[in-house]
């Protein structure tokens, strides 16, 4: 384990790198303002804690930036799931940019008025648009209910009332549960045929829809043979799912295996 | 944060490519078991190539290679042409060594220190090799280059002179830019020399006889690595001679449309869509039919799930507005 002295050096060498990449993780999940700087200490404090144990323990099995990022984002995935809920922009946000995910942002998920969010935003620097064309942004993204995080309360009072949908409907809405279970039973079963790597691939481009580039760089494979190589896991896994009886329409809301 | 950190010197080691085959193997098992685990890889690798990236790019070319001759990263140029050539004093400064770089580099990390933010270097991300960079897939379709209702009108095209012209100009300028970057980190040398040639008999004949676009003609099919600045520099000339706006709309329209055909969402997760849109709307020359075209593409970027089959033919029509004279 490297002494106190050695860890804090490690640690001032590389305070430049460790409030960039936490900079970077609040940019890319569109955390800013005061929750970025929330984090960006949280992290410090967090390398210095127990006499920097965090760095102490670095045994060079890799490089010391890497070790580091990998530590920061680790702590901003906790630091999102505990601050945020499980809140994620929606796709469309996403595509639409930034002034689409941050009003998004604060008046689906954390129950702004348009107004507010709007004068939250100019305020903070991170828009010029005028309320009405923020307005025309949020027309444009799907609605969704609000998410908070979860804060572990049983439900009671009128949370725990039943809810007012019809008998019928709640059959419906079983049935499908069930179908699904079936349908993600066979899948797992399907995965477990493919190799460890295949699996990853299967699970990071289809179910979390990263891109292969994406993939390939984190699992550093060449990235044009991994196109063809994903060709071949979707027919597999395609035969896999047909032979366990299920069809197109079972499996397209879960990979999109059908896609070309 | 202290319950992972041996789980986070694996992940980064794993990252590095600093484990053998039996513990590679263990780690994607683990990776295929955990959440959590699979979301800290992937954004640990996304952050790496975010910051590493301007750190490879100020790096002495390799050897044998020629150096890029801006300050700007490989590729990439600053598409605001309007301001004036720089004093020859300013050019020597614009070879800079590495040392400046990283003396800005420290710069910039003292003043993330005191803000607490990180001040990166960005180059315009709308520039035609930029653009081919974001596509995941970098390879022109098949017949992509043929029967584009924009395309290459005769050999002896009019000189662009109003405004109108210039604009769709541009914007077909910028559109073929971006194929010829495509082309050209695919390797595809005969596509590389039809679309530098088209481009040059186009819009830039001066530099199609002895210039950036010649050396990409006579070079097609070389390194990308080489190439990639001069199609930087025939892009600066022609920004120049047209609309600069137009060429980036243009591009972005057509890397898009590159996106759109292969089904890559990763091209439109970067979030851009909705301000080129944006600036599109926004521009005089937009008519009718051009805010019409717009709209339609909004909302299918809009729409969940992102329905690929419409958005094609949709960029493709805003794609033909903005390049019609």
């Amino acid at each position: 384990m490297l002494e106190r002295e050695a860890a804090e050096a490690l640690f001032l060498e590389h305070l430049g790198w460790i409030d960039r990449v936490a900079s970077m993780a609040c940019s890319n999940h569109g955390v800013w303002g005061a929750d970025a700087e929330d984090f960006a200490a949280s992290v410090r404090m967090a390398l210095v804690e127990d006499d920097y144990v965090i760095i102490r323990r670095f045994r060079g099995d890799a490089e010391i930036k890497t070790y580091l990022a990998s530590v920061v984002v680790r702590h901003f995935v906790n630091f999102n799931r505990a601050e945020r809920g499980r809140w994620r922009p929606s796709a469309a946000a996403e595509r639409l940019g930034a002034p689409a995910v941050d009003v998004e942002t604060l008046v689906r998920r954390d129950g702004y008025t348009l107004q507010q969010a709007g004068e939250k935003l100019r305020t903070a620097g991170r828009t010029t648009l005028s309320d009405a064309e923020l307005a025309r942004l949020l027309a444009q993204l799907p609605e969704r209910a609000p998410l908070r995080p979860e804060v572990g309360e049983p439900a009671t009072g009128l949370d725990a009332a039943p809810g007012d949908s019809r008998a019928d409907e709640r059959v419906v809405e079983a049935e499908a549960d069930s179908r699904r279970t079936e349908v993600l039973g066979v899948l797992g079963t399907a995965m477990e045929q493919l190799e460890p790597e295949e699996q990853l691939i299967v699970r990071l481009h289809f179910a979390e829809g990263y891109t292969l580039a994406d993939v390939a760089r984190a699992l550093r494979l060449e990235q044009k043979p991994l196109y063809r190589r994903v060709d071949r896991l979707r027919a597999r896994l395609r035969t896999l799912l047909e032979s366990a009886g299920l069809g197109g329409d079972d499996v397209r809301g879960l990979y999109e295996l059908d896609t070309p | 944060m202290s319950d992972h950190q041996s789980d986070d010197e694996r992940l980064a080691a794993f990252l590095d490519g600093r484990m053998d085959a039996r513990r590679r193997e263990e780690m994607l098992a683990d990776l295929n078991r955990s959440d959590e685990d699979r979301a800290v890889l992937m954004g640990t690798a996304a952050i790496l190539r975010q910051l590493e990236q301007p750190e490879q790019e100020a790096a002495a070319p390799a050897a044998g290679e020629e150096p890029a001759e801006a300050t700007v990263p490989e590729g990439v140029i600053p598409l605001d042409t309007r301001r004036a050539p720089p004093p020859d004093d300013e050019v020597s400064r614009t070879r800079a060594p590495v040392f400046r770089r990283l003396a800005l580099a420290a710069v910039l990390a003292g003043l993330a220190l005191v803000t607490g933010r990180a001040l990166l270097p960005r180059g315009s991300a709308n520039d035609p090799v930029r653009l081919a960079a974001r596509l995941e897939d970098r390879e022109l379709p098949e017949r992509w280059t043929d029967n584009r209702s924009w395309g290459v009108r005769g050999d002896n095209p009019r000189v662009a002179r109003t405004p109108r012209e210039k604009w769709a100009q541009g914007a077909e300028a910028g559109a073929l830019l971006v194929d010829l970057a495509v082309a050209v980190d695919a390797r595809d040398s005969a596509r590389t020399h039809l679309l530098a040639t088209q481009i040059a008999g186009r819009f830039d004949r001066q530099g199609g006889r002895r210039g950036a676009l010649r050396e990409i003609i006579d070079g097609a099919g070389s390194s990308p690595r080489r190439l990639r600045p001069r199609i930087a520099d025939a892009t600066e000339r022609i920004a120049k001679r047209l609309d600069g706006e137009a060429l980036r709309l243009g591009a972005w329209t057509e890397a898009a449309l590159l996106a759109a055909v292969r089904h890559d969402a990763g091209f439109f997760r970067e979030g851009d869509a909705g301000e080129m849109l944006d600036r599109a709307a926004r521009l005089p020359t937009a008519n009718a039919r051009t805010r019409a075209a717009l709209r339609q593409v909004r909302s299918l970027l809009a729409s969940e799930p992102l329905q690929w089959g419409a958005l094609g033919p949709a960029l493709e029509t805003l794609l033909g507005e903005l390049a019609t004279e």
